[in-house]
């Protein structure tokens, strides 16, 4: 467990930022207490600093998560966002599709989201944006990039792409494994 | 399912019966090999379904003809509409056979329906003669049941785990045969000496013990446990309720959702959930659904968790505080863990530790779903945990356990595991509950508490680990607040030869039968003190006042009247001094004891001035050589606790 680099803290603040926007800051400052970014096995953990020193007593090897996994960095180091960071993402998201009952399912099956399915949108959101994914009832299922601008889709086929699909919380079931 | 299993043990005892029949005959085995062996083995199967299937009514009937004392006839013509059903199918499946095959076949079944009325006839006689006895007739009616099973076992072949064979073949009259043993036994007491007819609890128990064990798939050892542990009313009800399981059960992720929004989300996908009882806020059980409840996006999104509802006890046994320091020492698969994370509301830190890596994945993924943010996933064995974790307020430790309280959800507990088995959790379980205890820190404010709990009944696993801590560590079991204390029974302070500390009765068990949930034992710790009690270390040297040296104020008047004697010998090379190696000390140990008496027969027979140095030369040690050169110093320098005399100490048990 260690501090990220210069590098690794751009790449990682980069990517939340698509989601999240200026509230990254609210991550980094946050009234309660400080909280870090830490690398793991190639895993970014954000937690408290009086958790991160509990988490210093257990040696390394048999440590396996300490608060929240926010993303990976691959073998070629790029920073991906997992699913288990969806509970910070969803507190703080900037841009949210709420998807009807019909596309939830097709979703967390792993599927993009279709105009079909789509039942509600944040007002602006701009092409290549990544999105928070709701049901109806305000449920967080995953998160996305869109496909298309507002704009554009209100003028696309209904079985058009609107939101490519890139986490959701069916990975708990499918691949439980590769979690963590 | 039940049915088929039944038939799978049917077919088994079948096997053995012919296995029996082929000594009796021993003519026919020859032609009989001919016969195809697949083709005689199906047929059996029919032969049997067909006799499993018309055994509850008949079983029925059996009993309601002996009723009356004079209707046996009655019931052999029943027995014969048996067999004659039997045998109209018999000829029916024979129909696929050659002629040849057909007509043998009907020649053994004939000669196995000869004696199998003959015994019947056998056994009806002994029944009418034991009713001339005149026992009172309601007695009788309880008891025939049995007396004829017996009876007929004496005239077929035994089986392993004493069923008669006849008996093994008639699920229906097992059942009956446990109905009424359990009947007789439960009225044992009050019955007088005529209506037992001679009969002994014991033997009756073994019957018992035998039948269950057939009739419900238990190992014999395992059965005998339970009827040990329940009464047999209570055992039967026990092993009826594990052929069901226990409803579905799911906790509400309250740091989400309210359990009333959640019901109705639920609802609307098509499930119909109710609250699981008064003992629990965040509990549903779900009654039916339409959707796979465990992949929902409300599941998935960690809404809510399924969760045995046993499993809520432990943690709300717990309770944990919002900002305490927890570990959870078993974790995975995060059930209790992520209810714990729920009642810290996020604050606090939550150690979770489990030993198998493949398990922490799910313990780890879990965590995560439901948003428990505080938590730290710990891959260690738990026995190692006390080397590297700081001190904390509580300790969760829901225990590797032999499982013998979820049979309903595993049934390969009944024949795995055993008596031996729980013997051998236990230890582990001890260790692990003294790491827990260990893990504590007493002094904390809010907490110094620790909970254990295992998913299994046997007394070994549960009460008789508390015992063993509540001897190594300032620990006391206390009563759970948390729950009513009118829900669940007792923890046992006593079992068959074995005591407990009296405090365990704090502890409680839950039982399928009663509770309808899983097995449960649930006991909570709070630990007095951090200081680890150890032996206290004799301490032996000669400024302690305790220790008693042996001098001359030890010597009596009677021993001086009665001198010894010694014969004049070489005496033997002295050995090694006074500060001797321990090592050294503890090999000679042996030799000591042997000569002890002889020592202080020789001690008296000295004059005291002489003791300190005659000593050592009594011939104490005659392999050391190099001791003749120390041997000098050693009464120089100790004075009158000469080498041999402070091993004495020990030997005579002086003072400590």
């Amino acid at each position: 467990m260690r501090p990220l680099t210069q590098e690794e803290t751009t790449a990682v603040f980069e990517k939340l930022a698509k989601y999240i926007g200026e509230n990254v800051m609210q991550l980094v400052e946050r009234p309660d207490e400080t909280y870090v970014f830490r690398l793991h096995k190639d895993r970014v953990y954000y937690c408290s600093e009086s958790l991160l020193k509990m988490a210093a007593c257990v040696p390394r090897k048999e440590l396996l998560s300490c608060g929240t996994c926010i993303g990976k960095f691959t073998k070629t180091h790029k920073f991906r966002i997992t699913i288990t960071a969806l509970e910070y993402l969803a507190r703080y998201a900037k841009y949210k599709v709420w998807v009807k009952q019909g596309g939830e399912q097709t979703f967390v099956y792993g599927n993009h989201i279709v105009k079909r399915h789509l039942a509600r949108i944040t007002e602006n959101c701009p092409k290549n944006t990544g999105v928070v994914l709701l049901s109806q009832n305000d449920i967080p299922l995953g998160f996305g990039v869109t496909a298309r601008s507002v704009a554009e889709m209100r003028s696309a086929d209904p079985e058009a792409i609107i939101v490519f699909h890139q986490a959701d919380v069916g990975e708990y079931l499918r691949s439980e494994g590769d979690i963590l | 399912m039940k049915k088929q299993r039944d038939l799978e043990r049917l077919k088994q005892v079948l096997l053995r019966k012919q296995a029996d029949r082929a000594t009796e005959e021993a003519e026919e085995k020859k032609e009989e090999d001919d016969i195809d062996e697949n083709g005689e083995a199906s047929d059996e199967g029919e032969e049997m379904e067909g006799q499993s299937a018309s055994h509850a009514p008949v079983g029925g009937a059996s009993r309601g003809a002996l009723k009356s004392l004079l209707d046996d006839e009655a019931e052999e013509d029943e027995d014969e509409d048996e067999d004659d059903e039997d045998e109209d199918e018999d000829e029916e499946d024979d129909d696929e056979f050659d002629v040849e095959t057909m007509e043998k076949k009907s020649r053994r079944l004939d000669r196995k329906r000869q004696r199998e009325e003959e015994e019947a006839e056998a056994a009806a006689d002994e029944d009418y003669e034991g009713m001339q006895d005149g026992a009172p007739a309601d007695d009788e009616d309880m008891t025939l049941n049995i007396d004829d099973q017996q009876d007929e076992g004496e005239g077929g072949a035994k089986l392993s785990g004493g069923v008669t064979m006849k008996g093994a073949f008639d699920l229906g009259a097992i059942k009956q045969r446990i109905q009424d043993t359990v009947m007789l036994l439960e009225s044992w007491k009050t019955m007088d000496e005529r209506a037992r007819k001679g009969r002994k609890r014991a033997d009756l128990m073994a019957q018992l013990t035998a039948d269950v064990s057939s009739f419900y798939g238990y190992g014999p050892e395992l059965a005998d446990y339970f009827l040990k542990l329940f009464s047999p009313q209570e055992a039967i009800e026990f092993f009826e309720t594990n052929e069901k399981p226990r409803p579905v059960t799911i906790r509400t992720n309250t740091l989400k959702i309210k359990r009333r929004d959640l019901a109705q989300n639920l609802i609307a996908r098509g499930a119909n959930v109710d609250p699981i009882g008064e003992w629990t806020k965040v509990g549903l059980t779900v009654l039916s659904s339409s959707v796979p409840i465990g992949a929902t996006p409300e599941y998935m999104s960690g809404y809510y968790m399924l969760q045995s509802a046993s499993s809520f006890l432990p943690v709300m046994a717990l309770a944990p505080q919002p900002g305490e320091k927890v570990v959870d020492m078993a974790a995975a698969p995060g059930g209790k863990t992520t209810y714990i994370g729920q009642l810290m509301k996020s604050s606090g830190i939550i150690f979770a530790n489990d030993a198998k890596k493949d398990r922490c994945t799910s313990l780890a993924a879990n965590l995560h779903r439901m948003g428990i943010l505080n938590s730290i996933v710990v891959n260690m064995d738990g026995r190692k945990l006390a080397e590297h974790l700081p001190k904390v307020d509580r300790v969760l430790l829901d225990a590797p356990c032999s499982g013998a309280g979820i049979i309903a959800r595993d049934a390969s507990v009944k024949v795995k595991r055993g008596p031996k088995d729980f013997e051998e959790h236990s230890v582990l379980q001890k260790e692990l509950l003294r790491v827990a205890v260990d893990l504590v820190d007493a002094n904390s404010k809010t907490g110094g508490y620790i909970v254990y709990s295992t998913c299994s009944l046997s007394v070994e696993e549960n009460e008789a680990v508390l015992d063993h801590i509540l001897h190594i560590r300032h620990v006391k079991v206390v009563p759970i607040d948390a729950i009513d204390p009118n829900f669940g029974v007792h923890g046992l302070t006593r079992f068959r030869e074995r005591r407990f500390h009296p405090s365990i009765d704090n502890a409680r068990r839950y039982y399928p039968h009663v509770h309808n949930m899983d097995g449960f034992f649930v006991a909570k710790l709070k630990k007095e003190s951090n200081v680890i009690p150890s032996r206290i270390k004799k301490d032996r040297r000669k400024h302690n006042e305790a220790v008693q040296t042996w001098d001359e104020s030890n010597i009596t008047a009677d021993m001086l009247e009665r001198p010894l004697t010694f014969p004049d010998k070489e005496p033997p090379p002295p050995s090694a001094s006074a500060a001797g190696a321990p090592s050294s000390a503890k090999k000679g140990k042996k030799k000591h004891k042997g000569k002890h008496q002889q020592q202080q027969a020789a001690a008296a027979g000295q004059p005291p001035a002489a003791k300190g140095k005659k000593r050592p030369s009594d011939g104490e040690r005659p392999r050391d050589a190099s001791g003749v050169s120390k041997h000098g110093k050693v009464p120089k320098k100790g004075g009158k606790g000469s080498p041999p005399f402070k091993r004495r100490k020990k030997g005579g048990g002086a003072g400590q």
